[in-house]
C-alpha cells in the first residue's frame, strides 16, 4: 500500500469514526485543489528548506477556524510528515473511498462559476442517467474554462466548456 | 689420296721431263759411242727402268689415284651443293620469315586501329551513359526541389494559418471575457446540463 492509500485509508477512517465523513471529503478535496491550483501554496508546503513548523503555521493561518478539526489535523500531518505535494492526491483519494462507500461516483466537475444547488442536483440527475450510476458532484472553481462544464467521471471527460470550443475553433482554422 | 690434282700433275710433268731428259741422253749417249762421261747421256738401262717405273707409278696413279681425287671432288661438289641448298633454304626461310613480320605488321596496324576505334566507340558509350546520369541526376536534383520548395509552401501555409487561428482564438477569448458575466455563465451551466441529460 503505498503513501496516498495509507494516509486516505487512515483519515476515512477517522472521519468515520467521527461522522463528519462527507464534510472531510469536501474540506479535504477543496484544499486540495487548492494546493493544486496555487503554485505558490504549494512551494511553501513542499520547501524542504523551511522547518516542518514553519509549513504547518502556513496551514494554520489558513484553515484554522475555516475547517473541522479532522481535516485540518490530517493536513497538518500530512504537510508535517514531509508529504504536502501528496495532498491533492491524498484527498481525491478519500473522496473516492468515501463514496465508493455510498456505492456512488465521483464527478469533478471544473466551472468558472459556483454551481448552484438546483443545478448540482440536475447535474447529479443527467450524470446518473449518462453513467447509470449515483453521482457526487465536486466543483471545482476554475477560470480557464471560461464558461460552460467540464466534468470528469473516473477516465470519462464530458467537456463542454468555452475553452475547449475555443479550442476547436483553433485546430479547424488551423 | 690427300694429293691434290695440280700436284700431281706439275709430279708427272716432271717425270716427263726428266725421263725426256733420260732419253735424249741415252739418244746422244748412242750417238756419240762411248761417252760414258757425258753429263747428258747417262746409262740405258737407268732410263728404261726410270720409264717403266713411271709407267708403273702413272698406271698405278690412274688406277687408284684419279678416282680418288674424282671421289673427293665429287664429295667436294656435294658438299658445296649441299650448302648452296641449305643457303638457299634458309634464304627461303628467312624470306618467308621476312613476309610473315611483314604480314604481322600489318595485322599490328589493323589490330592497332581496331583497338582504337573499340575504344572510341567505348568513350562514346561511357560519355552517353554519363549523359544520361547526369540528365537523371539533374531531373532528381529539379524533383527534390520542387517537393523542397513545395513543401516550404506547405509548411508556411500552415504556419501562416496556425498563427491567424491563435490569433483569431485570442482575440475571440479576449471579446468572450468581456461578454461572459456570471448570469452567462450560469446559462452556460444550464445548457450543459440539458445537454448532459439529453444525451443519456
Amino acid at each position: 500500500m503505498n503513501i496516498v492509500a495509507t494516509y486516505a485509508n487512515a483519515i476515512h477512517e477517522i472521519a468515520v469514526a467521527e461522522k463528519r465523513l462527507e464534510q472531510v471529503e469536501d474540506e479535504l478535496f477543496r484544499i486540495g485543489q487548492a494546493v493544486e491550483a496555487s503554485d505558490q501554496l504549494r512551494a511553501a508546503l513542499t520547501d524542504a528548506s523551511l522547518p516542518v513548523e514553519r509549513r504547518q503555521q502556513v496551514i494554520e493561518d489558513i484553515l484554522k477556524g475555516k475547517a473541522s478539526p479532522t481535516a485540518f489535523g490530517a493536513v497538518s500531518m500530512i504537510v508535517g510528515a514531509g508529504h504536502a505535494a501528496d495532498l491533492p492526491a491524498i484527498a481525491r483519494a478519500v473522496v473516492e473511498k468515501g463514496a465508493a462507500m455510498r456505492n456512488h461516483a465521483v464527478a469533478e466537475v471544473r466551472s468558472a462559476v459556483p454551481l448552484t444547488d438546483d443545478q448540482r442536483t440536475r447535474l447529479a440527475a443527467a450524470l446518473k442517467k449518462t453513467t447509470g450510476k449515483d453521482v457526487e458532484i465536486k466543483v471545482v472553481i476554475d477560470a480557464t474554462v471560461l464558461g460552460g462544464i467540464v466534468t470528469q467521471i473516473g477516465d470519462t471527460v464530458i467537456d463542454g466548456s468555452v475553452r475547449h470550443r475555443l479550442n476547436r475553433v483553433r485546430e479547424t482554422l488551423g | 689420296v690427300s694429293v691434290s690434282y695440280p700436284t700431281i700433275f706439275v709430279l708427272a710433268q716432271e717425270a716427263e721431263t726428266e725421263e725426256e731428259t733420260h732419253a735424249e741422253g741415252d739418244e746422244a749417249h748412242a750417238e756419240e759411242g762411248h761417252h760414258e762421261n757425258n753429263f747428258f747421256y747417262g746409262d740405258i738401262n737407268e732410263v728404261i727402268w726410270g720409264s717403266v717405273a713411271f709407267a708403273i707409278i702413272f698406271a698405278v696413279f690412274l688406277w687408284k689415284g684419279v678416282p680418288a681425287v674424282k671421289k673427293v671432288m665429287l664429295k667436294q661438289q656435294e658438299a658445296i651443293a649441299a650448302k648452296i641448298a641449305a643457303a638457299e633454304a634458309t634464304k627461303a626461310q628467312e624470306e618467308a620469315e621476312l613476309a610473315r613480320l611483314t604480314a604481322s605488321l600489318g595485322n599490328a596496324d589493323e589490330e592497332a586501329a581496331r583497338i582504337v576505334a573499340d575504344a572510341r566507340e567505348r568513350a562514346e558509350v561511357v560519355e552517353a551513359d554519363l549523359k544520361r546520369r547526369a540528365e537523371v541526376e539533374i531531373q532528381e536534383a529539379l524533383q527534390r526541389t520542387r517537393i523542397e520548395i513545395e513543401a516550404s509552401k506547405h509548411q508556411a501555409l500552415a504556419d501562416l494559418r496556425e498563427e491567424i487561428a491563435a490569433m483569431t482564438v485570442t482575440a475571440t477569448e479576449a471579446i468572450l471575457k468581456d461578454m461572459l458575466n456570471d448570469s452567462v455563465r450560469s446559462s452556460l451551466v444550464d445548457r450543459y446540463i440539458d445537454q448532459v441529460g439529453a444525451a443519456s
